[in-house]
């Protein structure tokens, strides 16, 4: 019994050999940004989270310069008397001209250093991340990393931007015949926004598709469950459908109509053999919440005819979003990948199918089913 | 040395302890590394890997029950001494102690890695040792009952780790899976080979045999034991495949680990900080059973006694884990393991029954 006793007391002793480390002194970093300095070193921005007992919210940041990502944090000790953490980095942001180099040698310290989570958010910014995060004008100032990693939580939550966490990006990287996208990020009159999705060739920044093609990118990546967009029709589409009670003016201006509630499902069928020829078959269901001409809608044939017109319209904004992709040489969507999945032969890998890419032909089939138009007729 | 164990029934337990034992003893150290050796064996076919280790499995517990079950009440010392006399049976006994052994280091340093890659950079090795051995020296101290004891309690503190798996799934790839049989036949028996490496402690049934009261049922607990091993890795394997790409998998060392680190909880940030600290209470019955085999071979073999026996072997484990510093030590050292065990638990045991029915044959002949 004797001998247990003084065990049990040399365990709880040793216990004390465990590191320490008490919050106060801690600074958490909440999130990064990467920059290119002239001399191709990485500039480094770190927000970090203090807890202060008395005051409530307060965070910092601190800039480094270094030739690797964790150097920085290494060169930037010196800036700060808190210790520097990196267990709750939830955002990552890197300067365009930075990713145009290959993200994966900085991400490489992500991924293998077990103290950084899974689920951080990344994003490319075309203006350097030191303003950005040290931009003054948006809602939860100061803390601006949290800022951005809220508007791209939210954006992701909207379906207005694709799945941007590490995890994602990472297998993305790795699955053969995609390519990763990220949500790119830009300072609007001192504040932080998303300004479109950045394209990737494997790991290298190639281009930024702009915010209003967002959502076709988003159309052929994603199954919508209540997304929502806004479409320009041509102007005399629906001419003949127009309420006789406002003759006067009922076609006046251009044709918007804006649908909530999207549901979609995408079917990528790939042609046996050859991976350029594919099929991409879209239902989509939605709302009409508005429309800028005064359209009777009570007509069936109305209906059908917007729905016609809807479609159409997708078809074309989609053809052309793809060769935007096509131009740029990247496949967000992943058609290579597809093909793989229900191919043995003529196999697609990341090497040759960035040389097929602009080969790709996708035929776009989409049905589009309006719901219901409001609570107005 | 007898060939059969005469014991009083307090010390024995009932056969449906049989379950815990055997499932513990093969679940450990393996399981978080399992879907990336797999994969870069089999690719993304890897689960039908898995189902063939399954059947394999089922089959060599059949074989080791079937082994045990032509004498009354014997462990495999005994039956090696019966089979080959005494000097070639406990030179086997030895090789077998031996084995065990690397197996027990293996997975205190595998688990000390992880914990220092993960949690406690900068936690010294033999303070971790330190901490485990003497947990296992305390089980073992207890008896065979507290061993046994030990596993059924480890086993639903720990079991529920499962269900927190429903988080990746829900960011699972089917593509991936497909086609199916992209890898050739051969890889794929490889990567069955590969799983074994991971289910080592199959061979505890060839030791606790004697020590179960109901032998009549032992078999259902066996398979049981053995199928919801089989299936634990066929779930991480599934959906580690789903979860990674191909290429990524191939990249991630501890895959299952890796997996948990997507989950948080409003309170809880980082899951796989929990889920590694609760990896402890996975390895512990593995220290435990194997430490006891060791333990209760040296004196069945030699007469050892067994408390100055089981000090040697945490003095001996203690130094050795300590001096084995490096990952690549590391590596070579649980891929020699993995090696010798096949052979031993995989291989030996058919030789044996072998032995055995070809005894039988020779009696039958000589008497009639």
């Amino acid at each position: 019994m004797k001998k247990w006793t003084i065990l049990i007391i040399i365990i709880t002793f040793l216990s004390g050999c465990i590191p320490k480390s008490y919050i106060e002194t801690l600074g958490i970093i909440t999130a990064v940004g990467y920059d290119l300095t002239e001399e191709d070193r990485i500039r480094g921005t770190l927000v970090m989270f203090q807890f202060d007992p008395a005051a409530s919210g307060t965070s910092q940041v601190v800039t480094g310069e270094a030739d690797t990502s964790k150097g920085i944090r290494f060169s930037t000790g010196r800036l700060t008397s808190h210790e520097l953490v990196s267990g709750q980095v939830r955002l990552e942001i890197f300067e365009n001209k930075l990713a145009e180099r290959g993200m994966m040698k900085y991400m490489d310290t992500l991924q293998r250093d077990a103290k950084v989570s899974d689920m951080g958010y990344l994003a490319t910014s075309e203006v350097p991340t030191e303003e950005l995060l040290k931009s003054e004008n948006d809602e939860d100032r100061p803390n601006t990393g949290s800022y951005i990693q809220k508007l791209i939580e939210k954006s992701i939550k909207n379906e207005s931007i694709p799945n941007a966490v590490l995890s994602t990006f990472i297998h993305d990287y790795y699955d053969e015949g995609r390519d990763p996208t990220l949500p790119s990020l830009t300072l609007d009159e001192d504040k932080a926004v998303i300004n479109g999705i950045s394209l990737f060739q494997n790991d290298r920044l190639v281009n930024t598709i702009s915010q209003e093609r967002m959502f076709f990118v988003m159309l052929m990546m994603h199954e919508f469950k209540h997304g929502q967009f806004q479409l320009q029709l041509p102007n005399d589409a629906l001419t003949m459908y127009h309420k006789k009670e406002s003759m006067e003016s009922p076609g006046k201006g251009p044709l918007h109509v804006s649908l909530h509630e999207i549901k979609t499902k995408r079917k990528i069928t790939p042609t046996k053999g050859t991976p350029t020829k594919q099929t991409l078959k879209l239902e989509m269901e939605g709302r009409l919440l508005e429309i800028t001409q005064d359209t009777d809608l009570k007509n069936n044939k109305a209906i059908e005819a917007l729905e016609k017109e809807i479609e159409k319209k997708v078809e074309n904004q989609l053809e052309e979003t793809l060769q935007v992709l096509k131009d740029n040489q990247v496949d967000p969507v992943g058609f290579g990948a597809k093909y793989n999945a229900f191919n043995r032969s003529n196999r697609v890998t990341n090497e040759n199918w960035r040389e097929q890419i602009p080969d790709l032909q996708v035929e776009f089939q989409v049905n589009f089913k309006l719901l219901r138009y409001g609570i107005t007729e | 040395m007898k060939t059969n164990i005469r014991l009083n029934p307090d010390k024995s337990v009932q056969a449906f302890y049989l379950f815990f034992i055997i499932h513990t003893s093969q679940i450990g150290a393996g399981l978080m590394g399992v879907p990336r050796i797999l994969a870069l064996e089999a690719g993304v076919d890897a689960w039908i890997s898995v189902l063939i280790a399954g059947v394999y499995l089922h089959f060599i517990a059949y074989v080791m029950l079937s082994i045990l079950k032509s004498y009354d009440n014997a462990d495999i010392l005994g039956i090696q001494c019966d089979l080959f006399g005494k000097w070639v049976g406990k030179t086997l006994g030895l090789v077998y102690v031996l084995y065990i052994f690397q197996l027990l280091l293996t997975v205190l340093k595998n688990y000390i890695e992880v914990v220092q890659v993960f949690v406690f950079p900068e936690m010294p090795i033999w303070l971790m040792a330190l901490f485990l051995i003497s947990l296992m020296v305390y089980s073992i101290v207890g008896g065979f009952r507290v061993v046994v004891g030990t596993s059924v309690i480890f086993f639903f503190l720990t079991i529920w780790l499962a269900f927190t798996i429903y988080k990746p799934i829900t960011y699972m790839d089917l593509e991936h899976f497909l086609p199916v049989m992209q890898t050739s036949p051969w890889d794929v028996l490889k990567g069955a080979q590969q799983v074994t490496f991971s289910v080592l402690g199959l061979e505890i049934l060839l030791f606790v045999y004697p020590y179960i009261q109901n032998k009549k049922e032992a078999a259902l607990p066996v398979h049981l034991g053995v199928f919801f091993t089989t299936f634990l890795i066929m779930l991480v394997t599934v959906v580690s495949i789903g979860y990674f790409s191909p290429d990524q998998l191939k990249q991630t060392v501890w895959a299952t680990l890796s997996l948990f680190k997507i989950i948080s909880f409003s309170v809880l940030e980082r899951f796989d900080f929990i889920a590694v600290a609760l990896w402890m209470m996975v390895i512990i019955p593995n220290l435990v059973l194997f430490g006891w085999m060791i333990v209760h071979s040296l004196k069945r073999l030699f007469n050892f006694s067994e408390k100055p026996s089981l000090y040697t072997l945490a003095v001996l484990l203690f130094i050795i884990s300590v001096i084995i510093e490096e990952r690549i030590g590391l590596n070579e050292l649980t891929n020699w393991t993995g090696r010798i065990g096949f052979w031993i638990v995989f291989i030996y045991p058919l030789f044996i029954y072998m032995v055995i029915i070809l005894k039988k044959l020779l009696k039958k002949g000589q008497t009639s």
